[in-house]
């Protein structure tokens, strides 16, 4: 959306919509000093000059804070797993656990009870016999059968069975035809599916390193091959990483799946994984006292903003 | 006198108002190891307007400086990278909104095909048990309400006698067979189904599939490529054919 601003500085109307924040209350207001006009003469004094050195400080702090949100830029989403709310994870994972039309071991519900019926009446076509020998031939096909659905009953196979049916599932929604299995999109949901059963896996085992090393690997070859994606086909990879549940600062910074990742994103809860020195503690600190600063003067600044607002 | 020219490529954009940095690449005489090096400068650049994009590039005209750090402004955006990859961002928004509903319905649609294959399983073994009781029931009452029962499964599932001699359910098992014995039938009968593409009747057919299988203009094409493209076309079971 375009919005024509015409700003106080240029005499040219300038199409953007960054420039609207000059509608957002200046923190400066927050050091507005209101002199009530029966106070004495040294008394205003006092009132103006504290407005002006307070001016400064919000100045200077709000500058800093900005300094540091700039060097300090969080990622968009999770780099691992992607966004919480994403489809396509959702939907593998919905048929790996519930019983739909997948059975364990590439078998499919609907061919499964075709073939069975077809079992049944050759069973009873071979045996031609009475009413009563009929009824025992389908009770014991009827018990045949309810013993086969629990053995291949997606949720008592192994994981592996499962992990193979998600990747095929990956592969079918991505290929670019059918029987496609080595594209670039194919590859990185492949990887994801991986990542994500992987995943499962270190939350419950935080002491198996190596499995974390597996993954770690797995999230950088996924931005590797999506890096050349980008690079051969940029359309399909803001397709594929918004499909993914990835956003492109995810691909293309820096990242490495260490403590800091697995400590911010609260993998294993709250846990505390690294030790901040003294002089780290203390920084960390300056910091969070800066923001809370921020805050407070963004917080008085509505406040005189209204005043100011009722007595004109 | 000119005005200083140089292209860059923009490496940051959007944390300063109207302003880019731009990344300007040039190559400059190391005398000390007699070698050409890289050298890259980043300036700050005014941007009217914030139209460029992180991965344009750009080129920047000297102006009176305007600020401590800015002394060019942005005088044409030569390839628009930065901005093409935002356009496709939301394009790809779009176009995900779409196909999950799609994949939704897909998805609701399978697990209804598994629902009505266990029914119409279900109904044809209840078929079965009817006519089995109609044989052995002596009452002609009884008989004409099994008989309306037997009409109705066989109406809902398009069954023409039962029991039947023709293939009720479509086995995956069987597909392989049947394209097998479809694909033998279409080499057996290529010369007639050759002599019927070369009708009048089926020419808009047959100059859609050279077009379709082929780069090369149809009415170039010499007469045994093209019947070598039709055979080929023929032999691939999902295409239908003539005959």
């Amino acid at each position: 959306m375009f919005q024509a601003v015409r700003l106080f500085s240029t005499a040219r109307v300038v199409a953007d919509s960054a420039a609207s924040t000059s509608a957002k209350i200046n923190p400066k207001l927050a050091a507005k000093q209101f002199i009530s006009p029966d106070a004495s003469k040294s008394k205003a004094r006092t009132l103006r000059r504290k407005e002006v050195r307070l001016k400064k400080q919000i100045i200077r702090d709000v500058n800093n804070f900005k300094k540091h949100a700039a060097r300090n830029v969080q990622f968009q989403v999770d780099p691992v797993l992607g966004a919480a709310d994403n489809g396509f994870v959702a939907r593998v994972k919905q048929e790996v656990q519930d019983q739909g039309n997948h059975l364990a071991y590439g078998y499919e519900r609907t061919e499964f009870e075709k073939l069975l019926y077809g079992a049944e009446k050759a069973a009873l076509d071979k045996a031609k016999g009475t009413e009563v020998l009929n009824e025992s031939i389908r009770t014991t096909e009827e018990r045949k059968k309810r013993a086969l659905l629990t053995i291949l009953n997606i949720r008592n196979t192994n994981a592996q069975d499962r992990k193979t049916l998600a990747i095929r599932l990956a592969k079918e929604e991505f290929q670019r035809h059918e029987g496609d299995t080595a594209s670039p999109e194919v590859q990185a949901a492949i990887l994801t599916v991986k990542i994500h059963f992987g995943m499962d896996h270190v939350k419950q085992n935080p002491k198996d390193k190596d499995h974390i090393q597996i993954v770690r690997e797995m999230v950088q070859h996924r931005q590797r091959i999506l890096k050349y994606l980008k690079r051969d086909k940029p359309e399909t990879y803001y397709f594929t990483i918004a499909k993914l549940g990835l956003t492109d600062d995810v691909i293309t910074r820096e990242f490495n799946m260490g403590r800091q990742y697995f400590q911010d994103f609260k993998v294993w809860g709250d846990k505390q994984l690294i030790k901040l020195s003294e002089k780290q503690k203390k920084k960390a600190d300056a910091v969070a006292d800066l923001q809370k600063r921020v805050a407070e003067y963004n917080e008085l600044a509505k406040k005189n903003h209204e005043i100011l607002q009722d007595e004109s | 006198m000119a005005k200083l020219n140089l292209v860059g490529l923009v490496v940051s954009q959007g944390k300063m108002a109207k302003t880019v940095k731009v990344r300007v690449q040039g190559k400059v005489y190391d005398k000390r190891i007699h070698k050409e090096v890289i050298k890259r400068k980043d300036y700050l650049v005014h941007d009217e307007g914030n139209l460029c994009k992180e991965g344009d590039i750009v080129r920047i005209e000297a102006i009176p400086r305007i600020s401590a750090r800015k002394t060019f402004a942005i005088a044409e955006i030569k390839v628009n990278k930065g901005q093409q990859f935002a356009l496709y961002e939301t394009i790809a928004q779009e176009r995900l909104q779409q196909q999950e509903q799609q994949l939704t319905d897909l998805s609701i649609k399978s697990r209804q095909e598994v629902e009505n294959t266990i029914t119409k399983i279900e109904d044809l073994k209840i078929l079965d048990k009817l006519v089995n009781r109609y044989q052995r029931e002596p009452d002609a009452e009884e008989q004409n309400k099994l008989v309306s029962e037997v009409n109705r499964i066989k109406e809902k599932y398009g069954i023409k006698s039962w029991p039947s001699t023709e293939p009720i359910v479509e086995l995956e098992l069987n597909a392989a067979d049947r394209e097998i014995s479809e694909i033998e039938r279409r080499t057996a009968n290529f010369g007639a189904i050759y002599e019927k593409y070369m009708t009048k009747e089926w020419e808009e057919e047959r100059n859609r599939i050279l077009s379709l299988m082929t780069k090369t203009p149809v009415d170039q094409l010499a007469k045994n490529t093209a019947k070598n493209i039709l055979r080929k076309y023929v032999l691939d079971v999902r295409n239908e054919c003539p005959v």
